[in-house]
């Protein structure tokens, strides 16, 4: 079943007044519980695209479907819902919430979603628990390390239980230990609980973990 | 419940601006109460004690000032309106009060002064100066009795004419009719200090009723009532007067003088656009600054209304503390003030800071923190997530 289609996606920027084709007619297409990687040199439009996929950034034509519903058509309002349950995002550099604890990042988007007191603090402890971190739940993102934050923000990520999870650069800050415990983590997401995974990467130590690389090269996938 | 805690952290991790904008915060609220507190106690040459729970005015009147208060609506009959309050076990004490300014000459003055007299029914109520000793209790003039011609003063009337206990003091409505007059016998000068910013004689009502030509409808402008469940009463009592509280009171006086409003409406605009200024400032930097959380926020799917939520909650925190630091400050301010006048300029600064005004300054505080975010949440661009990640 297709969880994730991008049809004919073609993204420009406009810089002063030039303009820039970050996509060139992209056609992805993303099985549910797949581990996909996408992978290129740097400025190959790959954030580009899985923000895109992610309903971040609009592209200049084409359309996602996700779960068979056309984003395109979508308010914002419904976008960011739409990201709220049923997208994971985990970010290069982390950006957890730096005046909120771990356990408090962590419950931040089940409270959004309307989940009750007693549900978030289950779902919270289960989530620090299955990142290992459930010494840590009450530490902010600066008293944590590199990898506790990854791992935290993966914990957020998981926190509605999406079916997606969308990872940008995710072990990009961080050691090759630390980015291997990481990738040991997306690994069990992806076994366990299910989750389609798309992650960008420039590593290929770190796309090859992936059931299935698609590689990206001046705006177009090249096979 | 996440987002107070978000927006209050995010004060706190700035602290020193946040301190520092409360402060300008409290200092325009206090600017505020105070300003009109002041103007409030100047313009009441009254009774004015925390004794008092209610004051009845006639329907449509003004302030009881003596000097600006000229040919307004007063009550009448009211030794009798007196006696029937006293029947009721609600009532502990009561009196009409009457102001009027009159002429008054001394022995030793060469010419006749411009005073304040207040007549009361000494002892009917146990607020100064009403209850003065020296005076007569009751009001035995008004009931077929002998003119007492006692008279209480105040330090200022008696340093002005060179009274001491015991002197006469002659007291009219006019500077002529001061030459025929009988004359009135100091028997207490009263160093009340809130009553040192003008000369004051203060006499029995109906002597003063007498002199001033309102002995015919047996006039007052208020009567003061001490009795703290005398409300219902007062409403039965009388239908068609004002009937008010202590706050409301000080709400009546300033709505219904123009310059004391104009001054609490001057004063809450300054406080108001400070208010906006100083918060707006604040929250600004503080949008700017978090534009890449409120980015990550918005890509983990919290909603634009759950984003404004957290600067509508950080305005208020701040103004909340502003407006309780105003409190704080109007208190210090009063203090210092009052010192300040009475050693440097010898007399005492009246002011009247009713609770009605100090939640107008909370108000005040609160609306401009209020409107601030509004405009905030206006002005606020939706996060650009691609500039951010």
């Amino acid at each position: 079943m297709t969880i994730i289609q991008a049809i004919n996606i073609t993204k420009q920027y406009k810089i002063d007044k030039i303009t820039i084709d970050s996509l060139k007619g992209v056609n992805i297409e993303i099985k549910k519980g797949e581990f996909v990687a996408i992978e290129g040199p740097s400025g190959s439009g790959k954030s580009t695209l899985l923000h895109i996929m992610g309903c971040v950034e609009s592209p200049t034509s084409g359309k996602v479907i996700i779960n068979d519903t056309d984003t395109s058509s979508l308010s914002s309002k419904a976008l960011t819902r739409l990201r709220l349950t049923q997208i994971g995002f985990v970010f290069q550099q982390f950006y957890l919430l730096p005046t909120l604890n771990a356990s408090e990042n962590i419950e931040l988007p089940m409270g959004e979603a309307g989940l009750s007191k007693r549900k978030k603090r289950e779902r919270t402890k289960y989530l620090l628990e299955s990142v290992g971190l459930d010494k840590r739940s009450r530490h902010k993102p600066t008293q944590l390390s590199g990898g506790e934050q990854q791992r935290v923000a993966i914990a957020r990520a998981l926190a509605n239980e999406p079916s997606i999870i969308l990872a940008d650069e995710p072990t990009g800050e961080l050691d090759s230990d630390n980015g291997k415990r990481i990738m040991d983590l997306f690994g069990t997401i992806n076994k366990e609980f299910g989750q389609t995974i798309v992650m960008v990467s420039h590593d290929m130590s770190i796309t090859s973990r992936a059931q299935r690389l698609i590689h990206l090269k001046d705006g177009r996938i090249v096979v | 419940m996440t987002y107070l805690k978000m927006s209050l952290r995010n004060l706190l991790r700035r602290r020193w601006r946040t301190f520092f904008t409360v402060i300008a915060i409290g200092t325009a609220v206090s600017m505020m109460i105070l300003l009109t507190s002041i103007s409030l106690g100047l313009e009441q040459n009254n009774v004015n004690d925390n004794t008092i729970d209610y004051r009845v005015l006639p329907s449509g009147s003004t302030i009881t000032d003596p000097i600006t208060g000229a040919g307004q609506i007063m009550l009448e009959n009211v030794h009798s309106e007196a006696k029937t309050l006293f029947l009721d076990q609600n009532v502990q004490g009561a009196s009409p009060v009457l102001n009027s300014v009159i002429y008054s000459r001394s022995n030793t003055d060469d010419e006749a002064n411009v005073i304040v007299a207040r007549g009361i029914i000494p002892g009917a109520i146990d607020v100064v100066p009403a209850s003065v000793s020296g005076l007569t209790h009751g009001d035995p003039y008004f009931y077929g009795g002998e003119w007492t011609k006692e008279a209480v003063i105040n330090r200022q009337l008696a340093d002005l004419s060179g009274l001491n206990i015991g002197d006469p003091l002659y007291i009219n409505i006019s500077a002529d009719a001061l030459i025929d007059s009988e004359p009135f016998i100091v028997v207490n000068i009263f160093n009340k200090i809130e009553f040192s910013g003008y000369p004051l004689v203060v006499i029995h009502l109906s002597e003063l009723q007498h002199l001033s030509g309102k002995m015919e409808n047996e006039q007052a402008d208020h009567i003061i009532i001490e009795g703290e469940n005398a409300g219902e009463l007062l409403e039965r009592l009388y239908p068609h007067h004002l009937i008010l509280s202590g706050s409301e009171y000080t709400t009546h006086m300033i709505v219904s003088d123009q310059r004391i409003l104009a001054t609490a409406i001057t004063a809450s605009l300054v406080s108001f656009i400070m208010g906006v200024l100083f918060i707006g400032t604040t929250m600004i930097m503080s949008v700017s600054e978090r534009e890449g959380e409120m980015a990550v926020m918005s890509a983990i799917g919290i909603s634009r209304s759950s984003i404004i939520r957290t600067v509508l909650y950080e305005s208020l925190f701040i103004s909340l503390a502003g407006g309780f630091t105003g409190i704080i400050f109007t208190f210090i301010g009063k203090m210092l003030l009052v010192s300040f006048v009475l050693n440097v300029f010898g007399f005492y600064v009246q002011s009247i800071t009713d609770p009605a005004l100090l939640l107008g300054g909370l108000g005040i505080a609160v609306v401009s923190g209020i409107f601030t975010s509004l405009l905030a949440a206006l002005f606020m661009k939706r996060p650009d997530i691609s500039r951010v990640f």
